[in-house]
């Protein structure tokens, strides 16, 4: 063991398996994002049908292990049906994707439920349309319940992506295999130069983990803010002055 | 969604427990058949027809499957894949006018998986030639033959020669790579289950036998001297012939694998590493890298892939 840091090209190698690590990321994230909305807000549903399928979904996603539904998108269904893989990113994406909108969907849901019901009534009783009611009184609120599990989750959905190295994608898990298999072949191959290779790899996905903290808590407080600057003190709260400049 | 919130409560205050369950069960099953339909038909578009080497010569380029195995394939310091076998396909490669050669390093185990669903058109790792894996796949003539060795503990203190080693002493282990033809070897000798380590991947079963958690780790010879050179603690055995379920000595030798309705290019890439066999293009390539000598690829010469069938 020389040093605690590899080769500038095996960090070259590492990058861009990180590289390929984001952009499944995002892909899934977009797509379980919207999934999620989606198949959330259709779970509570007054039609029936609709209500059936959201939840057929969510179990089917959030029962199937995701590796099993990786292999089937990625390897099974191109298999069977002679279609090809067009782009083993996308369909990888699409399987992580799928099984983020499953629980996904079960936060939305769940944070739908939590705002009190006399929101909704109040807003019958204004008169807005039930899209209007969804887009401007019970979203916006149940948002504050939704980012924090949803940060959590994409944060999931990074180490989950570790996954897709069993399906044949250059991620970053298989970068670093590539470059183990360039320790051995430079005959530099101990225990310790094993340790030191995946530090640096858990060292990126904790950066990518934290970069994902840091957005979502930025959306919170920004989110918080606009929450806050919304509320209009009652009259009750006006009899003391303010002196600290702390609002109650 | 006329009424989100009356819908969502009356769903908390349904009276009838039997009859919310009975709801509920058809709603699942109308649910699974309504995503299975929509899954089936965004699969079923899509599928170009057209003969696979006609394709490849027409864009001159094509992504072959490389395991992650030194000395067979592996990305090299500059990035770029390297190892014997990817080299003598991107010979053959080039004289059939496919001069781009795109190369997906994924583990070993995948590689069959990955042909069939189209990640890449051609196994360029040296796969051992066996009527399990020719059942679903074609391969090319081999290009070159070996042994299979063990590593072992420096000393070998167990006395570990080859496979029958396990069968004889039920208190060895042996870790073997999922997918690779150890595993075959390992059943024919009649090694139980509870003796046998099958790992994910090539590197897991040479760190196994490094941290000393089983007693041998099989591979093919040139992988096992690779190995062993690069960890310390553990040394190679003997190089050995495996044999069969039939107690008869196999020959390991491997081959390019392409997709079974492939033929054309497989006989296309067939006719050229015949040519470069018999040229000696092939034993300059794999004798460049340590741990083949001319006479491994000599006695490859001498075979064809009907040579492995026919048992």
């Amino acid at each position: 063991m020389d040093a605690w840091l590899l080769d500038p090209g095996q960090y070259e190698l590492l990058l861009e398996g990180a590289l390929i690590t984001i952009q499944i990321l995002v892909y899934s994230f977009l797509l379980g994002i919207v999934l999620s909305l989606l198949v959330g807000v259709a779970r509570l549903s007054e039609r029936e049908w609709v209500r059936g399928i959201a939840f057929g979904y969510v179990e089917l996603t959030r029962g199937i292990s995701s590796i099993v539904l990786l292999f089937i998108i990625a390897i099974a269904i191109p298999i069977l049906f002679d279609v090809g893989q067009s782009s083993l990113i996308a369909l990888a994406s699409i399987a992580l994707g799928l099984n983020m909108g499953g629980y996904g969907a079960e936060i939305v849901r769940g944070s739908i439920q939590a705002i009190p019901r006399g929101q909704t009534e109040a807003s019958i009783a204004l008169n807005l349309t039930p899209t209007q009611r969804l887009r401007y009184i019970i979203l916006p609120q149940a948002m504050r319940i939704i980012l924090p599990p949803m940060g959590n989750l994409t944060i999931e959905i990074l180490k989950g992506t570790a996954l897709v190295s069993l399906v044949g994608v250059t991620d970053l898990l298989q970068q670093t295999r590539n470059v183990r298999q360039q320790q051995i072949a430079a005959g530099a191959a101990s225990t310790a130069d094993l340790a030191i290779l995946y530090l640096n790899t858990l060292l990126i996905y904790f950066v990518l983990a934290q970069v994902i903290n840091a957005t979502f808590r930025y959306f919170e407080r920004r989110l918080e803010r606009r929450y806050q600057a919304r509320y209009e003190p009652l009259p009750s709260d006006l009899v003391a002055p303010h002196v600290g400049g702390t609002a109650s | 969604m006329h009424d989100l919130y009356g819908d969502a409560y009356a769903m908390d205050s349904r009276p009838n427990e039997e009859g919310n369950m009975r709801t509920s069960r058809t709603k699942w099953i109308r649910g699974v058949v309504a995503f299975a339909s929509i899954a089936l038909v965004a699969s079923a578009c899509g599928g170009g027809e057209g003969s696979t080497l006609e394709e490849l010569q027409e864009s001159g380029s094509i992504t072959i499957g490389i395991a992650n195995e030194v000395p067979y394939g592996y990305v090299g310091d500059d990035g770029e894949v390297t190892g014997f076998a990817p080299d003598v396909a991107r010979a053959v490669l080039a004289e059939l006018e496919i001069t781009e050669v795109e190369a997906d390093v994924v583990e070993f185990g995948e590689l069959i998986g990955g042909l069939l669903a189209g990640q890449f058109d051609l196994i360029a790792a040296g796969m051992y030639i066996n009527p399990e894996r020719a059942a679903q796949i074609n391969f090319s003539d081999p290009d070159y033959c070996t042994t299979e060795s063990f590593a072992v503990a420096a000393g070998n203190p167990n006395g570990i020669v080859d496979y029958q080693s396990f069968a004889d002493n039920p208190d060895l282990t042996l870790a073997v790579a999922s997918g690779t033809v150890e595993v075959g070897y390992a059943e024919d000798a009649g090694i139980p289950d509870s003796q046998l380590e099958v790992l994910a991947d090539i590197d897991g079963i040479f760190a196994a036998i490094e941290a000393g958690e089983v007693d041998a780790a099989a591979g093919t010879s040139a992988t096992v001297d690779t190995q062993v050179a690069a960890r310390s603690g553990i040394e190679a055995v003997e190089p050995f012939f495996p044999k069969d379920a039939e107690g008869n000595e196999t020959l390991p030798c491997g081959g390019y694998g392409f997709r079974l309705d492939d033929t054309e290019f497989r006989d296309a890439f067939n006719d050229q590493l015949n040519a470069f066999r018999s040229d000696g293009t092939t034993t300059d390539i794999i004798t460049a890298y340590e741990g083949f000598t001319d006479a491994d690829v000599e006695l490859a010469n001498s075979l064809t892939v009907e040579d492995f069938l026919d048992e």
